[in-house]
């Protein structure tokens, strides 16, 4: 019988050809979706490594702002101590800072950037030399004015060297007595309690002093009024009332984040006794009882009252108002206010000279800075 | 029964429109597989060019980050559109100990991808004595053995201002840059340019890193804090660079045009070092 089914032995080329163009297909196929891969393994290595640098650099600033204030130049030269860390998801940095003696440091961080099982993908460690660079106030009297100064009611200046009684194992022998005010307009306007000068001591007492002009006043070495004032922790506005040092509940470090915390000048045992901040004040505040140390920075005119204790500097761009009682100033007060303006000074208060308080505040309230010269550095 | 005889091989109709059929398919497959090799040979030649553009980018912006514009210890030493000379740090560290002729090293250089080498690099140590004299360099003339205590520790031997040592404000410990002056630029060699490098302080000659680029294919432009371009050192405050490289070869296109590829880049380079 005739099959009528396909013939068995019938030859063809369509198979093997549809194989061949097929693998040839796949294999075409297969190097393009590699090459496509290691081109995107490479972008996301370059990435990777571009994020654990930008990570690492994160951590410099945030351990800037988390800089030890109280104990920084405390550190023991050549010991890393950690000063930060953090984590954004999968990408980590690790920070710590080692002092090298003097006013210089070492800041280092370490970015890292994990994949998604937790492995190493990219690391990069930075470094940056890092060095203090404390502004240089002009110490040639208790009070440095360019405008016009009344004082009277039982205020009292004194241009010699006072050392605070709570300072004692920290400050310097006092050094020499300089005029208790030098002012560039003249001689101030005394008013009772103040008659004929009698509330000033000093060596001289009243010095006319034309040099003490605006730049005097508002330039202090590698700083100005306003690089200072840019780089204030404390922020403070309208009436601040008792402002007194504030300690984190959880460290018991001192707290800078509170704004009204101006450090502790009175007790050495306090976490905020080396806490030195630099305070810009908006034109118009009022600051009453309470104490405070560091630099304070007033952008207008600014009233200090009712037993308030500084013990620093004060600089005022517009008119000082300081009255009583028991409001005192120990350090340096320097008055930029306008030559046709009055500051007015009375009392019952007190300003004395202190080149330990000045140096202090100086020295301890500013940011460290990066060393000129080339301070970043792939570590 | 009669049986009928069996058929074998094929008409010649047959035989016809098969092989007409295969002609197409075989033309089909040709096609293909020529479309398939000039885009796998495009792709490869996009990928060597765009590779070629990052790690020349890479390269430039590894070796500028870290140049100190500053005018009292400039890195930036010599510039140009198509050339930049420069002190390229090499490693970083501590110092425990200075001397008029030694820098002793806590640990070995970091950030270095090698050994300081005499003859080649120099140090820079940070004394702090005065406006002129931060920091201060010497050659380094050799490497010696551990003096800083710790097993890892160097000593370089080299020749320093004893005056500035004398006067210096810092310390116990110092910090510490090695550097070799480089010379990147734009060259021409056997009929092409390449991005070419060489170490000014080792007397090399200039060698090629990457290329081939166009005949302007390199152009670095330094600006000054108000962006316009800055013709001395000291006023630089940013940097960018510009890459134009054509592949190696040449590819063939849509209707067989053979074309060379080109591509540029354009890249900011983020110097740290420059005053702000």
């Amino acid at each position: 019988m005739r099959s009528r089914g396909p013939h068995l032995d019938s030859r063809g080329v369509a198979l093997p050809l549809t194989l061949i163009v097929l693998t040839v297909l796949m294999l075409l196929t297969g190097m393009g979706l590699m090459l496509a891969r290691l081109e995107s393994r490479s972008a996301d290595q370059s990435l990777a490594a571009l994020q654990a640098t930008a990570t690492a650099e994160s951590g410099f600033e945030l351990a800037a702002g988390r800089w030890p204030v109280e104990a920084w130049d405390t550190l023991p030269p050549g010991v890393p101590v950690a000063s930060g860390a953090g984590a954004y998801g999968r990408q980590l940095h690790v920070d710590s800072i080692t002092h090298l003696g003097g006013p210089v440091y070492l800041q280092t961080a370490v970015g890292e950037v994990l994949d998604a099982g937790g492995g190493p993908l990219a690391r990069s460690s930075l470094g940056r030399w890092m060095r203090a660079e404390p502004p240089r106030f002009p110490d040639r009297a208790a009070i440095m004015a360019r405008g016009l100064l009344e004082l009277g009611g039982g205020m009292s200046v004194d241009g010699g060297d006072h050392v605070p009684v709570p300072w004692g194992t920290v400050c310097p022998p006092p050094g020499s007595t300089v005029a208790a005010v030098a002012d560039s307009t003249g001689p101030p306007v005394f008013s009772s309690g103040c008659a004929g000068g009698s509330c000033l001591t000093g060596s001289p007492a009243l010095e006319v002093d034309s040099t003490a002009s605006d730049s005097l006043l508002s330039s202090f070495g590698p700083w100005d009024f306003t690089t200072l004032r840019a780089a204030a922790s404390q922020h403070l506005a309208g009436l601040i009332a008792d402002p007194a040092p504030a300690l984190d509940s959880v460290s018991g470090r001192c707290d800078p984040a509170v704004p009204a915390n101006l450090g502790e000048p009175l007790d050495p045992s306090s976490p905020c006794f080396r806490f030195f901040p630099i305070a810009s004040v908006a034109p118009g505040s009022r600051i009453e009882r309470g104490r405070g140390q560091g630099v304070l920075l007033a952008d207008g005119d600014l009233e200090l009252a009712d037993g308030f204790d500084f013990y620093g500097v004060i600089v005022v761009a517009g008119r000082l108002t300081m009255v009583g009682p028991g409001t005192r100033i120990t350090g340096l007060v320097l008055l930029r206010h306008s030559p046709s303006d009055t500051a007015r000074l009375t009392g019952p208060g007190e300003v004395a000279l202190s080149r330990c308080a000045i140096t202090r505040a100086a020295g301890r309230s500013v940011p460290l800075r990066p060393l000129p010269g080339g301070s970043w550095s792939r570590f | 029964m009669r049986l009928r005889r069996r058929r074998h091989g094929f008409t010649l109709v047959e035989s016809m429109v098969a092989l007409l059929l295969t002609v197409l398919v075989l033309t089909l497959v040709y096609r293909v597989l020529v479309a398939q090799q000039r885009t796998a040979s495009l792709q490869a030649q996009q990928a060597f060019l765009q590779t070629n553009l990052r790690s020349a980018t890479a390269f430039i912006s590894t070796e500028l980050r870290e140049v100190s514009t500053d005018s009292s210890n400039p890195d930036l030493l010599a510039f140009s559109a198509e050339s930049v000379t420069y002190r390229a740090t090499r490693g970083s560290g501590i110092a425990c100990g200075l001397s008029p002729t030694s820098v002793d090293l806590v640990g070995s250089p970091r950030g270095a991808f090698r050994r300081p080498q005499p003859g080649r690099d120099s140090l820079l140590v940070y004394v702090g004595a005065g406006p002129g004299h931060e920091w201060i360099s010497g050659p380094v003339i050799g490497v010696g053995s551990p003096s800083c205590g710790g097993s890892s520790s160097m000593r370089l031997s080299t020749i320093l201002d004893s005056v500035a040592l004398a006067a210096a404000s810092t310390g116990p410990l110092y910090p510490i840059r090695l550097f070799e002056i480089m010379q990147i630029k734009l060259y021409q060699s056997q009929g092409n340019h390449w991005l070419g490098a060489r170490s000014v302080s080792a007397g090399e000659v200039i060698q090629p890193v990457l290329g081939p680029l166009d005949s302007n294919g390199l152009a670095v432009t330094f600006r000054d804090s108000a962006g316009a371009i800055a013709t001395r050192s000291f006023e630089v405050r940013s940097g960018e660079v510009v890459i134009r490289a054509r592949a190696a070869q040449t590819v063939h296109g849509p209707g067989g045009v053979s074309r060379l590829l080109r591509d540029t880049v354009s890249v900011v380079i983020p110097l740290r070092n420059t005053r702000p």
